[in-house]
């Protein structure tokens, strides 16, 4: 049981958290903690980052949360993403969708630490990566109940009327963008990336601090070129 | 709760020690490895004729102590194993806890210590696989003729099985390890009987009990113990490293200190009651054996120590040349020694680096006719001495290594400040005895030493952030990260504001 409790803490309090921080905020002996710690990393629940002092989740908590299919992209889509991100300075990456709700990131941006935190998997209404999926859905409640929709800003969409007129919105546009809904200072835009068929098969997202949401805008038209090229390719 | 993020990301994307075959090991064949480098079987019939002749059935306790000691060196090494997978061992476990050039200092040491035993292996194997050949009457006793073809052909091999990769030279060590140990046991259960019934003389209390000779019987009896941290070079090639290579360091202290209690007891009546010649002989139970006529039974000793020796070859020999190949990664000993063979995944430009070694060395002396035992005893000590130096150093080291990522607790403290005392006093004791006796190893250890100092310094002022490399492990990399919970991090904002 306080092994899970180890293995939330390190879950929520994203990247780098330190054992002794997880001692202290859980009140656990520290002998305790870290023998759990080495037990949790020796078993790739967790591991230890380069400087030995720091915890993150470990590749074995994605068996733990659903897809099975390791997060992997080929060489060409990589290039592709890469090259896209040459010129922009906000961080860009590719996520690849897993029914039925499952988001994995499977090309983060190098220049941009990401943070391991759960917010993004259970709020798909307040992540554009997540409205793109709802928004793909004839009706987003079959995959995301109505009682689900809660705030996590004080933008974040609340009322299934508005979900639901955002969702057709986004639908006809092909992007998806969340303001400020999942932090109160970021926006993002998410373009969907298609398979031959058409089928949804992931996404490529834009951040950024909310204050240059026009810009990011202003790029959902390069990243949707580079989606129409990736499609073939991740499919 | 805020995270400082280190200044240079969090991971990298390609592993420092990239090239060794990942992840393949079972635990056994961790321990094999480890079993192999002690080479126990050869120790069995050895060390404790040695130190009977020195404190008579006191070597029992001497035994016992010195479990007690290398337990607590494996204890502090298990700190590490479970923290960090390395190639390299206690040489980038030092780095971690005592920084570059302390490192520097127990891995020289430590390599000092692989090379000696595997030397000796080389030298030892093939005296016994003559003197196998002369008993079965297929040459004339004592012919360096067939010595000096056995040596090429026995080192040859060896680097042979560790360049055709981990894998399979860990089966043949496990497979030669077993066959060697039950074979020793058998024929010193056999010894024991034949004495009990044939007894002619009582066992002889030697009356010289000093506190000396006891701590010599230590030191000695630590010696029989050195190469099992040898596991520590496997980290990226053990199948789960963080485990298994903990486990191999505690566990195998405890196996090995009753293996030689075992062995230590059988003998203390049997040799005691022998000759004293027989106690100072390299070969002591054989020779027992072949003094009392019994053929067969000195063939299979010779072929259990022969086997033993062989496979310590190759458990020496492949952590050495993961020192090597870490070293050349780091751009302390030139780069081309840091690469791997493209189908077999191991280090084999250092492995034919290391087989010129095992070759050339063991040639010389023999062609220069200093007697087999005094080469043999002048490359252990010199290997025991690298052994207990970089023991000592690690373990200081590990204290320190808590400390430093936040995670010490009360246990490895003490365990870290009694385990370094002990050692230091070891090989204050172990120097203090050589010297009296022959002042030729410690000094030509010493020169060894001094002769890393200079290239180390060298290197420090040709390019000192190549020092900075020192230490590299098997580090958690981008991929193994789990990050498909949220692309878009609380620090996003900070890092687009750049």
């Amino acid at each position: 049981m306080t092994a899970l409790e180890v293995l939330e803490k390190v879950a929520t309090s994203g990247t780098g958290v330190t054992a002794k921080e997880i001692a202290h905020s859980l009140g656990l002996p520290p002998a305790t903690t870290y023998r759990l710690l080495n037990i949790l990393v020796a078993e790739g629940y967790l591991v230890r980052l380069a400087d030995l002092t720091g915890f993150a989740l470990g590749q074995r908590m994605g068996r733990l949360l659903g897809p099975t299919r390791p997060p992997t992209v080929c060489h060409a889509a990589h290039q592709l993403v890469t090259q896209l991100r040459e010129n922009i300075r906000f961080a860009i990456c590719l996520v690849c969708y897993y029914p039925p709700t499952t988001v994995q990131v499977v090309d983060a941006d190098p220049d941009h630490a990401l943070q391991a935190d759960d917010t993004w998997v259970r709020h798909l209404h307040a992540s554009a990566v997540g409205k793109l999926l709802l928004s793909e859905q004839g009706d987003w409640r079959d995959i995301f109940p109505e009682r689900h929709l809660v705030a996590i800003t004080a933008h974040t969409i609340t009322s299934p009327a508005d979900m639901d007129s955002q969702v057709v919105k986004f639908r006809e546009r092909g992007v998806a963008h969340q303001l400020g809904e999942l932090r109160s200072t970021t926006a993002c835009y998410a373009v969907p990336v298609r398979s031959v068929s058409g089928a949804l098969v992931g996404a490529l997202a834009i951040s950024g601090p909310l204050e240059r949401q026009e810009a990011l805008a202003e790029l959902v038209q390069p990243m949707r070129d580079c989606a129409d090229q990736l499609g073939p390719l991740l499919a | 709760m805020v995270v400082t993020p280190p200044q240079t990301g969090w991971t990298r994307a390609e592993s420092p020690v990239a090239g060794l075959r990942r992840r393949g090991l079972t635990l056994t064949q961790v321990l094999a490895q480890s079993v192999a480098a002690v080479a126990p079987s050869a120790a069995m019939v050895t060390l404790p004729g040695i130190v009977i002749a020195e404190v008579g059935s006191a070597a029992i306790a001497c035994f016992a102590v010195a479990a007690a000691i290398v337990f607590l060196v494996g204890y502090c090494l298990s700190h590490f194993a479970r923290r960090m997978a390395s190639a390299s061992g206690l040489y980038s476990y030092t780095a971690k806890g005592l920084g570059p050039v302390a490192a520097f200092t127990a891995g020289w040491a430590l390599m000092i210590g692989y090379l000696g035993i595997a030397l000796a292996s080389v030298l030892a194997s093939a005296l016994y696989f003559t003197s196998l050949i002369e008993l079965v009457g297929l040459a004339a006793a004592g012919s360096t003729v067939v010595l000096s073809a056995t040596i090429p052909v026995l080192a040859g091999l060896a680097a042979l099985l560790m360049v055709r990769g981990i894998k399979l030279s860990a089966r043949v060590a496990l497979g030669l390890e077993v066959t060697s140990i039950a074979l020793i046991l058998a024929a010193l259960a056999i010894l024991k009987i034949n004495q009990a019934e044939g007894i002619t003389a009582p066992p002889a209390s030697t009356g010289r009990l000093t506190i000396d000779a006891v701590g010599l019987g230590v030191v000695l009896a630590v010696t029989s113990f050195v190469g099992f941290e040898s596991a520590g070079t496997l980290g990226v090639e053990a199948k789960r490293p963080l485990v298994s290579i903990a486990r191999a360091m505690r566990w195998l202290p405890l196996v090995l200190g009753v293996l030689y209690l075992v062995a230590v007891t059988a003998q203390v009546a049997t040799l005691a009651a022998a000759p004293l010649d027989i106690g100072r002989s390299p070969t002591p139970v054989a020779d027992l054996t072949r003094l009392r006529g019994d053929t067969a039974l000195s063939a299979v000793i010779d072929i259990g120590v022969a086997a033993s020796f062989f496979a310590c070859i190759i458990g020496s020999g492949n952590a050495f040349v993961r020192i090597v190949f870490s070293m050349g990664r780091e751009g302390i000993f030139p780069t081309v020694l840091g690469r791997t063979h493209r189908r077999y995944a191991t280090p084999h430009i250092a492995t034919v680096a290391l087989l010129t070694l095992l070759v050339f060395v063991p040639l010389i002396m023999v062609v220069a006719h200093t007697a087999p035992r005094t080469s043999l005893v002048a490359l252990l000590t010199l290997s025991a001495f690298g052994y207990l130096t970089s023991y000592t150093l690690v373990c200081i080291a590990t204290p320190t290594f808590l400390w430093r990522i936040g995670e010490l607790t009360a246990r490895p403290l003490l365990a870290g400040i009694v385990a370094s005392l002990t050692m230091g006093t070891i090989i204050y004791a172990a120097f203090a005895a050589t010297l009296s006796a022959d002042s030729s190893v410690p000094i030509a250890f010493l020169l060894t030493m001094v002769t890393g100092w200079l290239l180390l310094g060298a290197i420090w002022l040709n390019d000192r952030s190549r020092l900075r490399n020192i230490g590299v492990y098997d580090e958690t990399l981008t991929r193994d990260v789990y990050i498909g919970v949220t692309p878009y991090g609380n620090d996003m904002a900070e890092t687009d504001g750049r």
